[in-house]
This record gives C-alpha cells, sequence and structure tokens, in this order.
C-alpha cells in the first residue's frame, strides 16, 4: 500500500491499496489507464501534445504516454481490458500572444487521440478551463477524485 | 541544443543576466512602493521540472501569479510568484488598505497584475541594456491558483530532456513582509542566442 506522486512528466503504477496522485495540474493532464477486471491502474502526468520522435521520457508526450502505460499495465499482469479518465489541460493565464495560448487543450486533444488510436474508451474527462487541479486515482475504489482551490472536489 | 553542453561559466554568467535584471526590477519597485526591498538569492540552475515547479514548497500551494510573454530577439516567459498573503500586503500597500480587507477582486488583482508588470519590465528592460537585443513584452496576467498550475506550462515549454533552465530571484521587503519569486524562462534556441550576445555561446 503506497502513495505514488506523479511530477511532471512521470508515471506510476498502482495495485489494490495503491493511491495515484498527479499535483497541481495547470496545461498538464493527469491520465490514469483503469484495468476493468483487476486491481490494477496506471497514471501519467503529461506536459505536451507531440513527442516529435523523442524517447527520453514517454509520459511526457500524449502522443507516447498511452503506449507506454499499456506497456507498463502489461508488464505488471493486467487484464488489457482497459479504460480510461483525465483531467487537467487549463489556461492558467489570460494571454493572447504567447506559446502558452493553447497548449492545456492542445494535451488534452492529443491525448484524445491517443486513447481513440489504441482503442480505449475515455470514460470521464475534465479539461480546460482556467484553475488547477489535483487528480488522485485510489486502484481499490476505483475512484478518480479532481480537488480544486474554490471549486471543491468532484469524483469523475 | 543539449543543456548537458552547459557548463558552470554559463551558468555564472546567466546568473549575472539575472542580478543585473533583478537589481533594476528591486529599484523600480522600492521606488514605486516608496520602501526597502532587499534581493536575498538570484540563482541560474538547472532543475528538474519537479525543482523548478515546486518553488514554495508544495506543487499545490496557493500563490498569486503575473505572467508576461517575452518575445522579440528572444522568446521567454517572466513569472512573478508570491504566497496569497504577501500578494494581499503589496496590493494593499498600492491601494492603502489593510491586507485584511483585501479580497482578490477586480481592483485588487489590477493592482497585483500591475506591479507584476513594472518589476519585469525593469528587469527585461535591463537585459536589454545589457544585450543590446530588443525583447517586447506582452501585457500582464494575472492568476491565482496553485503554484505548480501557474508553472508547468512555461516549464514544459522551455524543457529539454527532463531539465529546465531556470533564473530566479527571491526578493524580501522586510518592513512589511513580502516574500516574492520571480523567475525567467528562455526557449532553448533563446537561451544560446541570449548566451551568445553576451560572448558565452556555446
Amino acid at each position: 500500500m503506497a502513495e505514488y506522486f506523479c511530477g511532471m512528466g512521470e508515471w506510476a503504477v498502482g495495485q489494490a491499496g495503491d493511491i495515484l496522485c498527479a499535483r497541481g495540474l495547470g496545461s498538464c493532464i493527469g491520465l490514469v489507464l483503469i484495468d476493468n477486471k483487476k486491481r490494477i491502474a496506471a497514471m501519467a502526468h503529461v506536459m505536451l501534445p507531440s513527442s516529435n520522435g523523442r524517447s527520453d521520457m514517454p509520459t511526457k508526450y500524449a502522443d507516447s504516454a498511452v503506449t507506454f502505460l499499456l506497456e507498463q499495465l502489461r508488464k505488471n499482469g493486467s487484464s488489457m481490458d482497459i479504460s480510461s479518465k483525465m483531467a487537467g489541460g487549463a489556461k492558467m493565464f489570460n494571454v493572447s500572444e504567447s506559446s502558452l495560448l493553447d497548449i492545456g487543450r492542445r494535451n488534452a486533444e492529443a491525448l484524445e487521440n491517443s486513447l481513440r488510436e489504441a482503442g480505449i474508451i475515455l470514460v470521464s474527462k475534465d479539461v480546460g478551463g482556467s484553475f488547477a487541479r489535483t487528480v488522485t486515482f485510489d486502484v481499490m475504489k476505483r475512484r478518480f477524485l479532481v480537488k480544486t482551490i474554490g471549486r471543491g472536489e468532484v469524483e469523475i | 541544443m543539449g543543456y548537458e553542453k552547459l557548463e558552470a561559466d554559463h551558468l555564472d554568467a546567466l546568473k549575472e543576466l539575472g542580478n543585473i535584471g533583478a537589481g533594476n526590477a528591486v529599484t523600480a519597485l522600492s521606488t514605486f512602493l516608496n520602501t526597502e526591498i532587499n534581493m536575498e538569492v538570484v540563482e541560474a540552475k538547472l532543475a528538474t521540472f519537479n525543482e523548478a515547479a515546486n518553488i514554495f514548497d508544495s506543487p499545490e500551494k496557493e500563490v498569486a501569479g503575473v505572467y508576461l510573454a517575452i518575445s522579440g530577439d528572444l522568446k521567454g516567459h517572466v513569472l512573478y510568484l508570491w504566497p496569497v498573503q504577501s500578494a494581499k500586503a503589496i496590493a494593499g500597500m498600492l491601494m492603502g488598505m489593510s491586507p485584511d480587507e483585501l479580497e482578490f477582486d477586480e481592483m485588487t488583482m489590477s493592482a497585483i497584475s500591475e506591479i507584476g508588470n513594472i518589476m519585469s519590465g525593469s528587469y527585461i528592460t535591463a537585459l536589454s541594456s545589457f544585450t543590446g537585443m530588443t525583447f517586447e513584452l506582452s501585457p500582464p496576467a494575472v492568476a491565482i491558483d496553485m503554484n505548480s498550475a501557474l508553472l508547468d506550462g512555461i516549464i514544459s515549454l522551455t524543457a529539454v530532456g527532463d531539465k529546465v533552465l531556470i533564473i530566479q530571484t527571491s526578493m524580501i521587503a522586510y518592513g512589511i513582509r513580502i516574500a516574492g519569486v520571480l523567475v525567467v524562462l528562455f526557449e532553448p534556441d533563446s537561451l544560446l542566442k541570449l548566451l551568445e550576445s553576451i560572448g558565452m555561446g556555446v
């Protein structure tokens, strides 16, 4: 039983009793792949939409994170009957002319594409807006919680 | 470029640029608020994402941030962060109110934004004079939320591998107990140009 904190670009796999967590998400996204049959799940803290061929940190990028997490689940004895949830992808500052403009939205779109290509259902998402999120996934209870400052906590 | 080519000399040079910028920013703020501000620590360091995103004690720590995009000869980002109590104290000084009376309403946000704008503007102006390059700054944008969330987009855009180069200045105004951190991150190609401009090409 452990709590795994996924920092930016990092990932973790958890079993029954474990909590997976990504804190203080702005434009980044906390993605969780959930085994529908066994108590096992994987989380990634995704930063950018496209790896452009880089393979240094697969869970840093939306286009390589899904395949990589699936591989980790397989190695850990997953049934490979997988669904997914995600939250984050905000636009924290109201800017009109910076490269920051739409990185959160592009992250969310790229992840949805990757999930679709991998044939994984996105059960629910809480993306966009202009507020920070912390996500936790309780592997035993299969509960994905999204916490915010001033907007409370919701399960999606 | 890869950050592995950066040596201690390059970081020292960037720290010196940080000193020049921050000195100017502190003078501007001291004049504006008519109070003594001390520049505590200027650092230029190669940090992992998580070191960079945890300037305060937790990624979830609630802070006020003023963001400006740098364009022109270089592309980069300036972000001035204060713990919320410090943000209220500094806005209170500007508005002639006690911090306890302040809400984060439009007035307060506007005051915070203006202070961030003045400081970042002075910082970047000093860099521009020193390097001979021309920079433009976007209008300031302000947000109050988790520390890591205000930084993650900027870190994502400026990262190379799992590292980011952050030039960071901590400032404290003792009389009024305001602590803030000004961070500057250049996009990797721009960092190279910046070093070249001061004769420290990688």
